[in-house]
């Protein structure tokens, strides 16, 4: 199911990401999706046979070589040594050239000897058919009619679109039409293959065509085309705290068709660095969002004070408070923005007022004593709000905690020992 | 013949309200008011018009500034719990109770609470439950153990309050109890010793503060000694402690063998007491004392009771020394020697429980004016329902005493058709044995025979048929007698089978209506 609200995209990215990235902000939008018919040059990687390994070393032992010898010195039928040579040259692995008539002096050859054969041109190896002899493998270009879709605002490629798209009748938009980020995926595809993947998300490859994406060719003029039935594409960039690096991070979620995936991160940050123009990104969303904030290092996560009655909400629990997401306003048109803000105390009081609650919700299972359970809430919160906090006196706890029921039965045992038994040791003051 | 039902003797001791003419009546005792001397005795009587123990409690709680130790086994009285939440809520916790939690009260009530009173025993249950469920709330430690029968309230280790009443409505407005206010330090550290020591270690379930009860197991303790209670004085703390201790019998003992001339007893039950040590103190004291007046419950429905009365009397039967006053409600507690020494505790004389097992708490009083005052008070409680022991009384003198509205005439009893051997022996046994007495617990339709059978039966006035619905069996406890027959004859049938168009049994019934020759 496409993610449309913050719920959604929290849990796509929990399950995209790894569970070190723990996400502080949100920005998405539905964006259409444009479809690109063009020829796409491909280099291919092809393993050389054995036949043309032998045919190689031999034109390079003899210097230069034609389809006679070949076919003398290997025993291989003529229209086959023919044929082969030819298929070398053509690939440019062997090139006619100075000293390629002279008849070389080679040990008796052992093949069927045919006069016509003698007439034709002899080769010599290239530097290329010696990289080839070298190494064993064969690299081509080809060129191969592909539909590359790509979102519309921002540009950035999504995938291989099915081939029948390209026979579909879809719209053909007129050349005033093409929005200027389309141009700029259509410059952007003139890049080198890294440069490309940072400014629309193609690299050097294309899901599910074979070969190493090189560029359109130049043989058709490619064209946009907007597909009838398209919902368009929802992308996410997801500003992530990696716990292992400590770093702010970018990464980007999309949902096109089926499940949401993950892009690459180069182009998640791209775009990120497109939205901001801020050293700090997260800054400016946070303050997008109303929030006088303030961002430790540590963990990334936006902090801004707040009353008791804000901090309650987070504290709804007796576990670790509650993180707040707020949208954030001034966004570009068709963005929506949702930024992770944690509610610390404003002040002292507040503190105080809130270790209370904190030690309350605990004590609804307690299965420590008082002085334990106060301990460990002041720890979990000063870590939490990374504020000073003051362990409060367990006196003066009594009284505050006494109007809450659940807390009355640690208050008790508390003070169990000092009812119940030291009175009544031998020796104890009466 | 008909069987005479009034002329039908009833077993053992009965206590019947004392009637003009009855010969052996117990004669009213001069006792003085209560004055400036009882001081520390506490009572309720329903003369008064008010509770003293509830008064002397209430009033002892709400001085409370570091702790506060009650015990009771029921803990129903909203004024007392009143001031425990108060002072839970005042000293942030500290009030530790002992009292029956929902497991005991599955269990038999130990006393307090009569067989008359049994059909109040759901609405009791819950107003002790709902009672609990608010001192859980206000922060109230509770904890019990079903052995605990105790009364106790020890405030900050200052004051001390034994009662001899459970903590109810009814026992502190309408049972006449006894108790003592204790203020001496050394004492009432003692018993808040035995009771820190009693609630960390000797209770079974517990229900920590809470906003509502929960049953639990309380957390294991290291056991410790148990070092017996001591104080030098005129105020001796004594103790039933399971197997730890028993100053309380040591004291008993004491108390009725130090006796000249008198020796006044007052107990909720004096059950299988013959043949202990402490019936046979008594019996002793029967033998030389001029006068010994024992004030008990009237629970002539309970035969061990009845029993143990007419063994009690039946050393006197010549002296006429023995004086046995029995009161509808009383639930004090007290052995008092001339007025001199006493015993009070929250026990009872008898002896099945809290003499060697069990958990009971008392005081050994060794001050005159304060063991004349509890004696006093005993005395004028057998004034105020006077009863006397009457040994093997007849069905008719029963029903003449003034309680037992008598039912007379001719009335046959129905058995079922198909009826066992067993049963139709077990009744008309029942019904021939001169000296079994017969009752009719007219609410609920039962009709008993002796002491182990109860019919259910409906009733056709018209005929005067009791048609028997059904046949059950006592051990010996279970329902007062409300009306008895008192004059006619009860004939015992088998209903007619209309199936086969008579009965199949021998000619003992081969009539439909067979009377006892």
């Amino acid at each position: 199911m496409r993610p449309e609200t913050l719920e959604d995209w929290r849990a796509t990215a929990q399950r995209l990401l790894p569970p070190s990235e723990e996400p502080l902000a949100f920005v998405v939008r539905e964006t259409p999706i444009v479809v690109l018919l063009a020829t796409a040059r491909l280099q291919r990687e092809e393993a050389v046979s054995s036949v043309e390994h032998f045919a190689l070393r031999l034109i390079d032992a003899l210097g230069a070589a034609g389809p006679w010898e070949v076919c003398r010195y290997l025993g291989i039928p003529p229209r086959l040594a023919q044929g082969l040579t030819q298929h070398l040259e053509a690939v440019g692995l062997t090139a006619r050239g100075d000293g390629t008539e002279q008849v070389p002096s080679a040990t008796g050859p052992v093949g069927q000897d045919d006069p016509e054969l003698r007439l034709l041109p002899r080769a010599a190896i290239t530097a290329r058919g010696r990289e080839v002899l070298a190494g064993g493998r064969l690299f081509t270009t080809t060129e191969q009619p592909v539909v590359l879709e790509f979102a519309q605002d921002p540009p950035f490629f999504i995938g291989v679109g099915p081939e029948h798209l390209s026979a579909r009748r879809g719209e053909r938009l007129r050349p005033v039409e093409i929005a200027e980020p389309l141009e700029a995926v259509l410059d952007a595809l003139e890049l080198p293959p890294a440069e490309r993947a940072v400014a629309i998300g193609i690299g050097s490859e294309l899901p599910h065509v074979d070969g190493t994406f090189v560029g359109l060719a130049a043989s058709r003029r490619p064209e946009f085309r907007v597909p009838k039935s398209s919902r368009g594409v929802a992308v996410c960039a997801v500003l992530v705290r990696n716990a292992s690096s400590n770093a702010l991070l970018w990464r980007f979620l999309v949902a096109a068709s089926g499940a949401p995936r993950r892009h690459p991160d180069a182009f998640a940050e791209a775009v990120a660095r497109k939205w901001g123009e801020a050293p700090d990104v997260l800054a400016v969303l946070a303050g997008s969002a109303g929030a006088h904030a303030v961002r430790r290092p540590e963990d990334g996560v936006v902090r801004v004070g707040v009353g008791l009655d804000d901090l309650r909400q987070s504290m709804r629990s007796a576990g670790k408070p509650d993180d707040l997401w707020r949208a954030v306003d001034g966004l570009s048109p068709g963005w929506s923005g949702w930024v992770r803000l944690r509610p610390v105390p404003a002040d002292a009081g507040v503190a105080r007022a809130a270790v209370t609650l904190r030690i309350v919700r605990a004590l609804r299972a307690p299965s420590r004593g008082l002085k334990a359970l106060v301990d460990e809430a002041v720890t979990e919160l000063r870590d939490h709000w990374g504020t000073e906090l003051e362990t409060p006196e367990l006196t003066s706890l009594h009284d505050e905690l006494w109007e809450h029921p659940d807390a009355r039965r640690a208050i008790c045992a508390d003070r169990y020992t000092a009812d119940l038994l030291d009175p009544y040791r031998p020796g104890a003051a009466q | 013949m008909s069987i005479p039902f009034g002329d039908q003797l009833l077993r053992d001791g009965w206590l019947l309200p004392v009637t003009r003419g009855t010969a052996g009546a117990g004669p009213p005792i001069a006792v003085p008011t209560p004055s400036a001397q009882d001081l520390g005795v506490v009572t309720t009587e329903r003369s008064l018009g008010h509770s003293g123990i509830r008064d002397a409690l209430v009033s002892a709680v709400d001085t409370a500034s570091r702790r506060v130790f009650v015990a009771s086994w029921l803990l129903s009285d909203a004024p007392v719990v009143d001031a425990l939440c108060r002072a839970a809520q005042r000293m942030k916790g500290g009030v530790y109770v002992i009292t029956a939690l929902a497991k005991q009260l599955h269990v038999e009530y130990p006393d307090g609470l009569d067989a008359e009173e049994e059909g109040d025993r759901a609405s009791k249950t819950q107003q002790h439950l709902e009672q609990l469920r608010r001192l859980a709330d206000a922060g109230v430690w509770l904890r019990s153990a079903e052995d605990v029968h105790l009364k106790l309230c020890v405030v900050d280790d200052a004051v001390a309050v034994l009662p001899s009443a459970n903590l109810t409505p009814e026992a502190l407005d309408k049972n006449p109890e006894n108790g003592l206010v204790i203020r001496e330090s050394s004492v009432v550290r003692e018993y808040g010793r035995f009771f820190a020591h009693l609630f960390d270690e000797g209770c079974t379930q517990e229900s920590p503060p809470g906003s509502q009860t929960e049953l639990r197991t309380p957390a294991r303790v290291t056991p410790s000694t148990w070092m017996p209670l001591s104080a030098n004085g005129a105020l001796v703390p004594v103790v039933t402690y399971r197997s730890h201790e028993n100053s309380i019998l040591k004291a008993a003992l004491e108390v009725i063998t130090s006796a000249r001339e008198e020796l006044v007893l007052s107990t909720y039950s004096i059950d299988g007491i013959s043949g202990t040590p402490l019936g046979d103190a008594i019996k002793t004291a029967i033998g030389r004392l001029k006068r010994v007046t024992l004030l008990v419950r009237s629970r002539n429905h309970v035969r061990e009771q009845r029993l143990a009365l007419a063994l009690f009397a039946a050393p006197d039967r010549r002296r006429r020394i023995v004086h046995v006053y029995g009161h509808p409600y009383t639930h004090a507690k007290l052995i008092a020697a001339d007025g001199r020494r006493a015993l009070l505790w929250s026990g009872n004389l008898e002896w099945r429980f809290g003499w060697t097992n069990g958990v009971e708490l008392g005081v050994d009083v060794r001050d005159a004016a304060v063991a004349s005052a509890l004696r006093d008070h005993v005395l004028r409680i057998a004034n105020e329902h006077p009863m006397e022991l009457v040994v093997r009384p007849s069905l008719q003198q029963a029903a003449a005493s003034g309680r037992q509205a008598p039912l007379t005439g001719d009335w046959t009893l129905e058995l079922p058709a198909g009826v066992t051997d067993a049963d139709w022996n077990a009744v008309t046994d029942g019904v021939r044995n001169e000296v079994v007495a017969i009752g009719f617990i007219r609410p609920k339709q039962i009709l008993r025979i002796g002491n182990e059978l109860l019919l259910d039966v409906n009733i056709d006035e018209d005929q005067r048929r009791l048609l028997v619905a059904r046949i059950g069996r006592t051990k010996g406890t279970g329902p007062a007698y409300v009306r008895f027959f008192s004059r006619g004859t009860l004939s015992v049938v088998e209903s007619r089978n209309m199936n086969d168009g008579g009965s199949s049994r021998g000619g003992f019934r081969s009539h439909a209506r067979v009377r006892r020759p």
